[in-house]
C-alpha cells in the first residue's frame, strides 16, 4: 500500500510540490486574490462592529489581536481548502497519489505553499489592521513577527490536514472551518494572548511558555499529519 | 463476515438488567440516602449524573483513539465500527454534560454559561465528535469515510488534552467540586452515592457501546449485501 | 425552592436525552432490519426465477 520512496527524496518532493502549487498560484492568483479580498471585507466589517469611539475606549491593543487572528484564520481557510480542491477538480490528485513518493512529503509541499500564501496575506493585512485601527506597529515589529510566524505555522499545519480531509469528501471552506477551528482552539488562544502581550510592549520572556507551547503544538501535529496523510490521500 | 461475537450478544441482556437495577439503586442512593449538601442545596444532586457523564465522555474518546489507530493499522472494519460506536456514545454523554452543566451552573454560579476551562473543552469536544460523524456521512464510500474519520479521531483525542491545558492556562484554574482522595468534610453517603453512580455509568457506557457497535455491524452487513445483490 | 426546579429539569433532560438516543438507535436498527428483509426476499425471488 505504502508507496516505496524511490521516486524522490522527502525534501525534493516537498519542494517540487510546493513549487508547482506556487507557480499555479502565481499564474491564476486563484486563492490569494480571494484571501486578500476576503480579509479586506472582514476588516471593513470589523470597523463597523468596533467603531472609532469603541476603539478609543478599549484601546486598539486590546482590539487588534482578536481582529487580526480572526481575519488571518478565516482568510486562511480559503487557502487550506483550495490547496487540495484544485487537485480534485481535474483529478490530478490521482496522479499525485500514484507518484512513487512519500505522501508525507506531498503534505509538506502543500504546507509550504500554504505558508507562502499566508505570509503574503499577513504582510498586507497586519499593517492594514494597524492602519485601520490607528495603532503604531513599528516599535513592536520584531516580537510581533515571531508571534505571527509561530502561530501561522501551527495554523497551517492543522489547516492543510483538515483542508485535505474536507477536499476528499468534496467539501470546501465550510467543512474545513468545522474541522479546523475547534482543533486549533489552543493555538488561537495562544495567538491572541501573545499578540496582545507583544502589542502591550511586554517582554518576550513573559510569554515564553505560550510560544514554546505553540511551537510544540505545531511540531506535534506536523508529525501526526505526516504520519496519517497516507490514509487521507489513499484511494 | 463481520457478525457480532457471541459473547457480546449473550452479555447484552444481562448488561441491560444490571444497568437498570444499578440505576434504580443509584437513584435511591442519590435521592434518599445522600443528604442535601449544605452550601449548594438541592442542585448539588445533579453532580451525581453530571460528573460520571463527563468521565464517560473521556472514556469514549479513549476508545475512539484505540479504534482509530487500530483501524488504520489493521483495516479491519470491526475496529471502525468500534470507532463509530465510541463517537456516538461520546457525543451522547458529551451532550448530556453540556446540558446538565448549565442547569447546575445557573443556580450555583448565577450564570448559564461561562467560558471556563472544562465547559469550553467539552463544547469543543462535542463539535469535534459531531464533525467526525459529518465527515463520515459526506464520504461517498465506507472505506474513505472510515479512514478520514479515523484520522480525525486521532486528531481529536490528542487535541482534546491540549485544549484542556490551554484553556486552563488561559482562564485560570476553577474550583474542583469534588476531588477524589482529598479528604474533606463530606458526608460519606455523598461519596457512596457518587461511587455507585459512577459504576452504573460505566455499565451504561458499556451497554450503549455494545448496542451502537452491534448496530454499526448490522448496517455494515446490510451495506455489503446491497453491494453483492446490486452487482 | 426554586433550586428544586433546576434539579428536576437537570434529571428530566438526562432521561429525555437517553430516551431520545435509544429511540434513534432502535429506529435506525429497524430500518436496517427492514433493509435486510427486503434483500432476503429479493434473493429468494431470484432463486425461484432461475430454478
Amino acid at each position: 500500500m505504502k508507496a516505496p520512496a524511490n521516486g524522490a527524496g522527502f525534501v525534493t518532493t516537498a519542494r517540487l510540490v510546493a513549487a508547482k502549487d506556487l507557480r499555479l498560484e502565481w499564474r491564476t492568483l486563484d486563492s490569494l486574490a480571494g484571501m486578500l479580498l476576503f480579509a479586506l471585507i472582514v476588516l471593513v466589517v470589523y470597523s463597523f462592529a468596533f467603531d472609532g469611539a469603541m476603539n478609543r475606549e478599549l484601546g486598539a491593543r486590546f482590539l487588534i489581536p482578536g481582529i487580526l487572528w480572526t481575519v488571518v484564520t478565516f482568510s486562511g481557510l480559503i487557502s487550506f481548502s483550495r490547496a487540495f480542491q484544485n487537485e480534485t477538480a481535474d483529478d490530478t490528485l490521482t496522479a499525485l497519489r500514484l507518484a512513487p513518493v512519500d505522501r508525507g512529503a506531498i503534505y509538506t509541499g502543500k504546507l509550504l505553499a500554504v505558508l507562502v500564501k499566508l505570509a503574503a496575506l499577513e504582510t498586507v493585512t497586519v499593517p492594514l489592521t494597524a492602519l485601520f485601527f490607528s495603532f503604531d506597529l513599528a516599535p513592536h515589529a520584531g516580537p510581533l513577527v515571531l508571534v505571527l510566524v509561530l502561530h501561522t505555522v501551527g495554523l497551517a499545519v492543522l489547516g492543510t490536514l483538515t483542508g485535505a480531509i474536507a477536499a476528499r469528501v468534496g467539501r470546501g471552506e465550510a467543512l474545513t472551518a468545522i474541522l479546523l477551528l475547534p482543533a486549533a482552539a489552543p493555538l488561537l488562544i495562544s495567538a491572541v494572548e501573545t499578540t496582545g502581550a507583544v502589542l502591550g510592549g511586554e517582554p518576550l520572556a513573559s510569554i515564553r511558555a505560550w510560544l514554546l507551547g505553540s511551537l510544540g503544538f505545531a511540531m506535534l501535529f506536523f508529525c501526526v499529519a505526516v504520519l496519517t496523510f497516507d490514509y487521507v490521500l489513499e484511494e | 463476515m463481520s457478525s457480532t461475537p457471541n459473547w457480546l450478544e449473550r452479555s447484552l441482556y444481562p448488561l441491560l438488567v444490571l444497568t437498570t437495577a444499578g440505576m434504580v439503586g443509584a437513584l435511591w442512593l442519590i435521592f434518599l440516602h445522600a443528604p442535601e449538601e449544605k452550601v449548594m442545596g438541592a442542585v448539588q444532586k445533579l453532580f451525581y449524573f453530571h460528573v460520571p457523564a463527563a468521565i464517560m465522555t473521556y472514556a469514549a474518546v479513549a476508545v475512539l483513539l484505540i479504534g482509530s489507530i487500530a483501524y488504520l493499522w489493521t483495516r479491519d472494519v470491526r475496529w471502525d465500527n468500534l470507532s463509530i460506536a465510541a463517537t456516538e456514545c461520546g457525543l451522547f454523554f458529551c451532550g448530556m454534560v453540556l446540558i446538565t452543566g448549565p442547569i447546575w451552573g445557573r443556580p450555583a454560579w448565577g450564570v448559564w454559561w461561562t467560558w471556563e476551562a472544562r465547559l469550553t473543552t467539552t463544547l469543543v469536544l462535542w463539535i469535534l465528535l459531531a464533525a467526525a460523524i459529518l465527515v463520515r456521512s459526506y464520504a461517498d464510500n465506507r472505506e474513505l469515510g472510515a479512514r478520514l474519520a479515523s484520522v480525525l479521531g486521532i486528531l481529536a483525542a490528542i487535541d482534546i488534552y491540549i485544549i484542556r491545558k490551554a484553556v486552563e492556562w488561559f482562564r485560570g484554574m476553577h474550583p474542583t467540586v469534588f476531588k477524589p482522595g482529598a479528604e474533606r468534610d463530606v458526608d460519606p453517603a455523598i461519596g457512596q452515592a457518587f461511587g455507585a453512580t459512577s459504576l452504573v455509568f460505566i455499565l451504561l457506557f458499556l451497554l450503549l457501546l455494545a448496542v451502537t457497535y452491534r448496530e454499526a455491524q448490522l448496517r455494515d452487513r446490510a451495506e455489503r449485501l446491497t453491494q453483492a445483490l446490486g452487482r | 425552592m426554586k433550586n428544586y426546579w433546576f434539579l428536576f429539569w437537570g434529571y428530566a433532560v438526562f432521561w429525555i436525552g437517553l430516551a431520545g438516543f435509544l429511540w434513534m438507535l432502535i429506529r435506525r436498527q429497524n430500518q436496517t432490519r427492514r433493509r435486510l428483509d427486503r434483500m432476503e426476499r429479493e434473493l429468494d425471488q431470484r432463486r425461484d426465477g432461475s430454478s
